[in-house]
């Protein structure tokens, strides 16, 4: 029952991947190339905002302390 | 669009191995985009050719590298590549941006620099592995994680693939019949047909 539910979400998840990429394809390699850049800029905000919202007392260069025993500590 | 951090860094390592002119090639998440999937991602995976001759050129260009701020140890970078060890070199402005550098020392890492190609990314020439490699390093054993596997599908989805190359990489990898397995799963026209021209059986 779990593997079929597993297999199920599977499927689920394909489907939808399929779905997206049919909308990427129409975009040229440059289009796409701008879409991964806004990406990227929003997790890095995404990543601050949680910053500065768990240090509000913090600066923005103590946040990049913090970011950076974060981040260094956290290689895989 | 203005110019934003992952930019300024990206562009900051790529202009500057230029610069020095150390043989490189860009794989992973960076080179997605192109390929097909838009994702986000942390690190900028970089595999370098060194040899007695690049040794001295890497050093150069580590030393620039820390003359701008960015965030590492040098002597860990070399122990590192010298020792086929991964090691990462940060970003000063926000530090969740790295560069994940290592040596090209496998037979894998070899096909994928001999079949890189120059592309245009970020306004910039860069030098890229091929989509045949992508696809045989993100199914190769110890890879094959969700992202890895819709990755590879939207590769299939986007890219018109080499089959005779592919081969050459899922042979190093020996991942030749779990390539064939996944390409049943997909269960597309495309992935149909390169299941065809790999011939595949099972």
């Amino acid at each position: 029952m779990k593997q079929y539910s597993h297999s199920k979400r599977l499927k689920e998840r394909r489907e939808m991947l399929l779905k997206s990429l049919e909308l990427t394809k129409q975009l040229t390699p440059n289009q796409r190339y701008d879409a991964f850049l806004e990406l990227q800029e929003a997790m890095i905000e995404t990543y601050f905002q949680g910053l500065r919202a768990r240090n509000p007392e913090l600066t923005h260069s103590e946040l990049l302390v913090v970011a950076k025993k974060e981040q260094m500590g956290n290689v895989s | 669009m203005s110019v934003n951090k992952f930019t300024t860094f990206f562009r900051q390592i790529i202009d500057s191995l230029s610069q020095y002119n150390l043989p490189y090639v860009l794989v992973g998440g960076t080179v997605m985009p192109y390929f097909g999937n838009i994702r986000s991602t942390q690190d900028i995976d970089i595999m370098l050719l060194l040899d007695e001759i690049t040794s001295d050129k890497l050093e150069n260009w580590l030393e620039y590298l820390d003359s701008i701020g960015m965030v590492f140890s040098k002597s860990e970078i070399i122990y590192a590549l010298n020792n086929n060890i991964h090691c990462n070199i940060f970003d000063p402005q926000t530090f969740v941006f790295r560069v994940d550098l290592k040596r090209i020392n496998t037979k894998l890492d070899l096909l994928t620099y001999e079949y890189r190609q120059k592309v245009n990314m970020n306004n910039r020439d860069v030098w890229i592995n091929c989509p045949e490699s992508q696809i045989g390093v993100k199914i190769s054993p110890g890879f094959r994680s969700s992202t890895d596997l819709e990755d590879v599908q939207s590769i299939i989805e986007t890219m018109d693939i080499d089959s005779k190359r592919l081969e050459k990489f899922l042979n190093i990898t020996a991942s030749y019949n779990f390539c064939c397995k996944l390409l049943r799963d997909f269960n597309t026209k495309r992935s149909a047909k390169l299941r065809q021209d790999l011939g595949c059986q099972t």
